[in-house]
């Protein structure tokens, strides 16, 4: 078998690259290695090295190869080849080097020279008819090719037997059907269908009264599409397939992949789109040029964001190229996305299967030109832009001496201190884009500049520390001049944050890099539908920009671009029967496959913008045909096996694996959990730190436009589902959710799973094997103790016990009661052991009484993680209340400069004298309780927080409200309500007397963990409170859960 | 027969035919090959893109590769490209003829900064090297020293996405993926594609490794540098391995039952064995990282027990035990996360760098050697890029894409000598050039893959690792 498909592949190989040639020609007439040689060899070394300079439009040395017959004739030296004889050929000399040196640049490989001289050796056998030439004609077998044809008005075919169709469909995939002899399955069951539909139509499983409804007999599935429809879910389903074709993510790529904390409002607009039903062509002109067409409408601004998807590098100097890549990820994403055509493949050279010119590249690209990526965006119409913008001149013209004044002192020192990523280190050629004037750039300089400036802030506000006294006076006299004509800015319009539009009115030229003559190319079309330059209409001035994206706008969201209505029709087929009639859907070229229903194809085609480009009514149509309600069970027989074994004909529907987004989805439905987190939709796309399950299940990086996900099965995706906490939680959730009363058998548990996760009822057997299985999986397994919440362990050294704590547990260890808290004067002490920082600039907290909210009172003691600006490691109180200068509430932090060791078991306390803001105010101490020679360090600190640090809420040992978690353990917490010098030994006698602790928690005891053994009784409690154990039957019910969630049955839809 | 007809048929039917054994039929001009990744796209769709062992076009050198990734840009003028010219010029700018490049930190006028190496000819071949490399250079007849690389990113970000994908954008398979894509796995039990970090974490994170525009069958598996070797190997701690045998097997049950009722798709038994295939590797796996099994001469060999060199050393001893199983690629970073990206103080940075890595790379290969494993495992060493012959912040190097040095050893290439040159001052490759998809057609072409005949079909596009730029280097090999 595989002998003879590979033979006829290799001829159809053939046919399809001899069939492609600028002249058409004949390769019956070459043998099949003749041509090979010809088709492998001479026509691509020829075309790519020799023809430039000795073909159509030079002939250096009299020498022009582009047929046979001029090889034999040969130029000025005489004949180029002599056939049979390589080693006689002139042409075969030069490239080796050997008289002439040709190709000058640099010479071929030897692989490519034998290649050559292979051919020549059998012959020089060449086609018919065949020119080679550098410029790729669209010949008429290209305007031939099936997705350039007008889309057809096709009249659906009627059934012959009425009972199985159900709509148009129906027609042209039976009149396939029985053309082959095949006939269409019997439908689905309602319960499949249900199941089918649900997920379908809203990545969710049915609800239970869906389930229930489609128990009953008179179960209305067509209304029930409706429903579904008409859900919100529908919208946050659709927009996961658009996501994925424009590469959406909310990071930038590259290294520091920092967030775009906008790009939100672009995922939620494209829900909101498909949930109104937004007709498609609306939806395209809104996304290529919402700012042109619509400037008052908030959701076209937020479109443009379409825009924005590219990866960006904050930091790249090579500005110029970078800006160039954008440029080209636009165009080519475009043509992917709305045209399915594979013009990447035309960056560099002609399409060398499809008839895209390399020209056609840069005319698609022409219409981007213009393309200006801004921070801002105002929303309002045209009369309330040109308005604004009258004013603005007029408020620039009356301010431009004292602008120009002021910039004059500030700038080249702003310039010379610009932040982040610094201003200096760009070549000159940049450095002088940047520091013309924005309203003397021109249009392309003014995009270079303002990517450039990008990558640096301006320190405005510090500018006064460079500057002369001078300078500064000069500078205060300007802006209070410049403050006094405020009143004539005008009134700020509401903008939108990280969209786009043009530079201008004017464009940059547009030209091909490969071209020397920098020859500028204007807008155009795909040259084969239209070789003509596209008609631009200016926009009004207002808006300064070019037109050109609203040409492209309406040439692609028009009903008689053949590829437009065509290519979105095919994407929804996809995902409904997992493959679009046209299979390849973002390639409708020579490269990709042809549609399996061409007919059905213009028919839906048609249909879709006659509905008005209606989303919704597709989905209908195609869900409600009589096609789609086939069971996907029919198993495969002798005839279709034989006839059709990969269902091209749709005897009978594809089963559907789930994506990553509807597996969690569904997992959370089932637990309930869905509502208070949120679908997989929602979760933010970081393109370097991608999810976990989304990764693993074929979601693609969003980096380049993707049209159809991969479908793998991989252990990684059996060990995430298998063995990670995340699912081994969801089925407890599961199991929690499901058991709603202590008496609940398992039987009905079983019952309630498989209505929950497969949305049927399980047969007997089934019940019986999952009962078994609980059985027995309880019986293997072991009674277990409680296990606390918080957990005890020994400090290194004699330090004794202590409590664990960890950074991302939840439990919390907190005072009953705080009326016996300091409101002044207080020290507090502890016995601590540090293991980890926080990555950024979180606090390891020790003991706090504050909600952390800088507008309450209260006290904190901690330590800095990595990113502080104290430096980490550093015993700090946070303080907020009072200071001397008056009732507003301050917030301070008292940095001690005492590094608390990692790892290692400590001594650390603070004692304050509230009122004493001098150094002697605050006193800290550190010692490290593993080294006993270790000595007590102390450092006085001032502090301006002078009175009303008593906090409000509760007192917390080892966390503040949930968040800046101490990570490892705690060994006891004090707090006596005076101030007390802690390097002096502590007598009864002395001053200060004995301590008199408030609190005095011990976390020695495991039965009674927070104990206050000061005599207040102020014992901590903790929270959440121990568990009860699972008992083994609750553990085999998680276990069974489990194993359902894990099942076949779960992530594929019949 | 119409054309469509054909190619729709066979793009659907994977079931016969075996990409390789089409391509070996076919004659595998570029058109076969082409349709052959249409293939594996249909294939992929029915979900039996695999990781079956395939055949090479051609004799293989060798079956594994362990690329050690300096990452950050060690100085070739530094290590093994010692550059005269450097020194007479130190303190000067570099004169004009040499050609200006954009530099990542702007400073190309800044004065040459002199290597203050000390430089010894070393081996049988009399390979240079400088006194930063000891143990590397009693290895030095392994050298394959190429002195010519070159490649476009002057950023990390893009120079470390180009070494391994080709490209500085991002979004395409890495050299990787496409061994995985070609080749397979020997061992089921194991990824075929694994990544070990030091400390930190490398730039771009697991883009790295990923597959772009191919399924994720093909990708690398970090190693994760405690505990498990792999993520979600372990169950969680209550769950004994009694109760998993029993969980998986009722598992296996209700996935049978219901795909007797669906018996033609054959997906749905690739899922059920891909559960069995993760049992074993929770099995295998940590076998495969156990160093207990190693004897302490070993360990000392890389360096284990010293605590500069005890990191990578254990990534490079692990490196070997994973290509003893039948890993086909494995890539160790060094300095993940830029750390060799010396703008200032080279001196004292690279010779912590330099220390960190020469013992253990050295240890590696001759371990592969005694083992009789070096024949057949291609040993990799370098950075994404160089660095400049001008200082940077007086005492540093800035970035150097124009021109740099890679290393190969084992896998059929010609050690002891050097290949293609830098110009006088090491700033611009200039003899035997050879960029990045030259060196990724190389490594492809060790491996028995043609890189011209390695192709996957992504939207109409026959896709190569070198973007149809590549030429093998076939000077070095041996």
């Amino acid at each position: 078998m595989s002998n003879r498909v590979s033979a006829i592949i290799v001829r159809t190989i053939v046919f399809l690259i001899v069939g492609v040639g600028a002249v058409r020609s004949n390769a019956a007439e070459l043998s099949r290695k003749e041509s090979d040689l010809f088709e492998r060899h001479a026509r691509p070394i020829l075309t790519a090295h020799c023809i430039k300079c000795h073909g159509e439009a030079k002939q250096e040395g009299g020498l022009r190869l582009t047929t046979l017959d001029e090889l034999i004739t040969g130029g000025d030296s005489g004949p180029a080849i002599v056939a049979g004889k390589p080693d006689e050929s002139l042409i075969i000399e030069a490239i080796r080097y050997e008289s002439y040196e040709m190709p000058p640049e640099e010479p071929l490989d030897d692989e490519i020279i034998n290649g050559l001289v292979d051919w020549i050796a059998a012959g020089a056998a060449w086609p018919e008819d065949v020119q080679l030439t550098t410029r790729r004609s669209i010949t008429d077998e290209d305007r031939d090719w099936w997705c350039y044809q007008p889309i057809a008005a096709i009249k659906p075919p009627q059934v012959a037997e009425s009972a199985w169709g159900r709509n148009e469909i129906d027609g042209f995939v039976h009149r396939r059907l029985v053309e082959k002899e095949l006939q269409p399955a019997d439908q689905a069951t309602p319960m499949e269908l249900v199941r089918r539909a649900s997920f379908a139509i809203t990545g969710l499983p049915p609800s239970d009264d869906a389930v229930k409804d489609a128990m009953s007999a008179d179960f209305d599935y067509e209304a029930y599409v409706d429903q579904l429809l008409d859900s919100e879910a529908y919208g946050e389903n659709q927009a996961r397939f658009w996501l994925d074709l424009v590469r959406y993510a909310d990071s930038d790529g590259y290294r520091a992949d920092f967030n775009r904390p906008d790009a939100y409002l672009y995922r939620d607009y494209v829900i909101r789109s498909f949930n109104a039903d937004k007709p498609y062509d609306q939806f395209i002109r809104e996304q290529l040029a919402g700012d042109e067409i619509d400037p008052g409408n908030r959701d076209a601004i937020i479109a443009t964001m379409y825009l924005r998807h590219w990866i960006y590098e904050h930091n790249n100097r090579d500005v110029e190229n970078q800006w160039h890549e954008i440029l080209s990820d636009i165009t080519e994403t475009t043509s992917d996305v709305f045209l399915a055509q594979g013009l990447k493949c035309a960056r560099c050279h002609d399409h060398k299967f499809d008839p895209l010119l390399q020209n056609d590249y840069f005319r698609i690209k022409a219409f981007f030109a213009a393309l200006q990526p801004v921070s801002e965006h105002p929303v309002a119409d045209v009369a309330t832009r040109a308005a604004y913008r009258k004013q603005l001149a007029n408020y620039n013209e009356r301010t431009k001496e004292l602008r120009s004044q002021l910039r004059e002192i500030e700038y080249p020192v702003a310039l010379e201190h610009a932040t982040r990523e610094g201003f200096d280190k760009f070549i000159v050629e940049i450095q002088t884009m940047v520091k013309k004037p924005a309203s003397e750039r021109e249009p392309y300089e003014q995009q270079i500049a303002s990517m450039a400036e990008r990558q640096f802030d301006l320190p405005y506000e510090k500018l006064d520390q460079w500057l002369s006294e001078e300078q500064q006076a000069e500078r205060a006299k300007l802006k209070a001049r410049l403050a006094k004509l405020d009143h004539l800015k005008p009134k700020p319009l509401s903008t939108v944050k990280f969209v786009a539009t043009d530079v201008g009115p004017i464009a940059p030229t547009n030209f091909n890099p490969d071209d020397s003559d920098r020859v500028p190319v204007v807008p155009g079309f795909i040259t084969l539908l239209d070789e003509s330059d596209a008609a631009i209409s200016p926009t009004p001035a207002a808006l300064q920009t070019t037109g050109r994206r609203t040409a492209l706008a309406n040439w692609i969201a028009s009903a008689d671009n053949p590829l437009t209505a065509r290519v979105i029709v095919n994407r929804i087929w996809q995902q409904h029967f997992g493959r679009g009639l046209v299979a390849t859907s973002s390639d409708f070229g020579r490269l990709g496959t042809p549609p399996t229903h061409p007919e059905l194809l213009d028919y839906m085609a048609k249909q879709f913008v006659a509905d008005g480009w209606s989303f919704k009514q597709l989905h209908r149509l195609i869900l409600t045909s009589a096609t789609y309600r086939q069971t996907s069970r029919r198993p495969m027989d002798r005839s279709t096996s034989r006839i059709d074994p990969t269902n091209e004909l749709f005897w009978r529907m594809n089963p559907r694996r789930l994506s990553g987004e509807e597996i969690i989805d569904a997992i959370l439905t089932s637990g309930g959990e869905l509502a208070a987190t949120k679908r997989a939709i929602y979760k933010k796309v970081e393109r370097n730190s991608p999810d976990p399950l989304l990764k693993t299940f074929d979601g693609p990086d969003r980096i380049r436009s993707s049209g159809r996900r991969h479908r793998t099965t991989t252990s990684t995706q059996s060990l995430l589902l298998g063995n990670s906490s995340w699912a081994h939680e969801r089925a407890d959730s599961i199991v929690r959710h499901l058991v709603d009363s202590q008496g609940m058998t398992d039987t009905m548990l079983v019952r309630r799973a498989y209505r929950k996760l497969f949305s049927r009822d399980p047969t007997g057997d089934e019940v019986a094997l999952a009962e078994d299985f609980v059985k027995r999986y309880a019986e293997r397994t072991p009674v277990e103790e409680p296990r606390p919440t918080v957990s005890l362990a020994k400090l290194p050294g004699d330090a004794g016990l202590a409590v664990r704590l960890s950074g991302t547990s939840t439990s919390q260890i907190k005072l009953g009661e705080t009326k016996g808290l300091p409101d002044s004067d207080f020290t507090v002490e502890a016995h601590v052991l540090l293991e980890s920082l926080y990555k950024d600039a979180s606090v390891r907290t020790i003991a706090t009484h504050w909600n952390g909210s800088n507008k309450s009172s209260g006290w904190s003691l901690g330590v800095t993680s990595q990113k502080s600006s104290y430096k980490p490691r550093n015993l700090i109180l946070q303080l907020v209340g009072k200071t001397d200068k008056g009732d507003q509430l301050q917030y301070e932090v008292v940095a001690s400069g005492l590094r608390v060791p990692l790892n290692k078991p400590c001594f650390v306390a603070a004692s304050v004298d509230l009122s004493d803001a001098t150094k002697a105010g605050v006193t800290f101490y550190l010692r490290d309780l593993s080294d006993p020679d270790a000595v007590l360090q102390v450092s006085n600190v001032e502090h301006t927080v002078t009175s009303a640090v008593r906090g409000t809420g509760d007192f917390v040992v080892g966390s503040r409200h949930g968040k800046h978690r101490w990570d490892g353990l705690i060994g006891s917490v004090r707090i006596e309500n005076k101030r007390r010098d802690l390097a002096l030994v502590a007598q009864a006698d002395s001053d200060a007397g004995l301590p008199q602790y408030s609190v005095d928690y011990r976390f020695d005891l495991k039965e009674s963990i927070g104990l206050d053994s000061s005599g207040s009784h102020l014992h901590a409690v903790v929270s959440p409170k121990t568990p009860p154990a699972k008992t083994p039957r609750q553990r085999a019910r998680v276990a069974l859960i489990h194993a359902l969630m894990n099942s076949n049955e779960l992530i594929y839809v019949d | 027969m119409s054309i469509e007809r054909m190619s729709m048929r066979t793009s659907h039917d994977p079931a016969n035919i075996s990409r390789r054994s089409m391509l070996l039929n076919s004659g595998a001009g570029f058109g076969a090959m082409a349709l052959a990744g249409m293939m594996s796209h249909g294939a992929s769709a029915r979900g039996t893109e695999t990781l079956e062992s395939k055949l090479t076009h051609h004799f293989p050198r060798a079956k594994s590769v362990i690329f050690l990734f300096m990452e950050g840009g060690p100085s070739h003028i530094d290590t093994f490209d010692p550059k005269p010219m450097v020194q007479e010029l130190a303190g000067k700018p570099v004169p004009e003829s040499f050609g200006r490049v954009i530099t990542a930190m702007g400073e190309f006028d800044s004065p040459v900064l002199a290597s203050k190496r000390k430089w010894k000819q070393h081996g049988e071949g009399g390979l240079w090297m400088s006194d930063w490399l000891p143990h590397m250079a009693t290895r030095a007849d392994d050298l394959a020293v190429i002195r010519s690389c070159w490649t476009n990113g002057i950023n990390h970000s893009g120079g470390v996405c180009q070494m391994n994908t080709g490209t500085q954008f991002a979004g395409r398979p890495s050299l990787g993926a496409w061994v995985t894509y070609g080749l397979g796995s020997e061992n089921e039990n194991l990824p075929a594609f694994v990544v070990m970090q030091d400390k930190g974490t490398v730039v771009n994170g697991p883009r790295n490794w990923s597959t772009g525009f191919m399924p994720a069958v093909y990708q690398g598996t970090a190693m994760q540098v405690s505990g498990v070797p792999f993520a979600n190997l372990d169950t969680p701690k209550h769950i004994g391995n009694d109760q998993q045998r029993l969980e998986l097997d009722y598992l296996a049950q209700i996935n049978r039952r219901h795909a007797e009722q669906r018996s033609d798709n054959s997906e749905l038994e690739a899922r059920i064995r891909s559960y069995e295939l993760a049992y074993q590797m929770q099995s295998h796996a940590p076998e495969a990282v156990d160093l207990s099994q190693e004897t302490a001469e070993t360990k000392s060999l890389y360096g284990l027990d010293d605590k500069d060199t005890e990191v990578f050393g254990r990534n490079c001893l692990l490196a070997r035990r994973m290509v003893e199983r039948g890993v086909r690629f494995v890539q160790c970073y060094h300095g993940a996360g830029s750390k060799w990206d010396a703008h200032s103080k080279i001196e004292s940075n690279h010779t912590k760098m330099c220390r960190g890595m020469d013992k253990p790379v050295a240890g590696l290969i001759s371990d592969l050697a005694r083992r009789g494993l070096l024949d057949e495992t291609l040993v990799v060493w370098g950075g994404e890029f160089g660095r400049t012959p001008m200082s940077e912040q007086g005492d540093g190097r800035d970035h150097n894409p124009t021109g740099f040095t890679m290393v190969m050893a084992g896998g059929g290439v010609k050690g002891g000598k050097t290949y293609g040159a830098t110009d006088e001052i090491g700033l611009h490759a200039v003899e035997d050039r050879l960029h990045v998809h030259d060196l990724h057609s190389t490594i492809l072409y060790l491996m028995g893959l043609d890189h011209k005949k390695l192709i996957y079909m992504h939207k109409g596009r026959p896709e190569r690792i070198d973007q149809n730029e590549g030429h093998v280097f076939r000077d070095i090999v041996a």
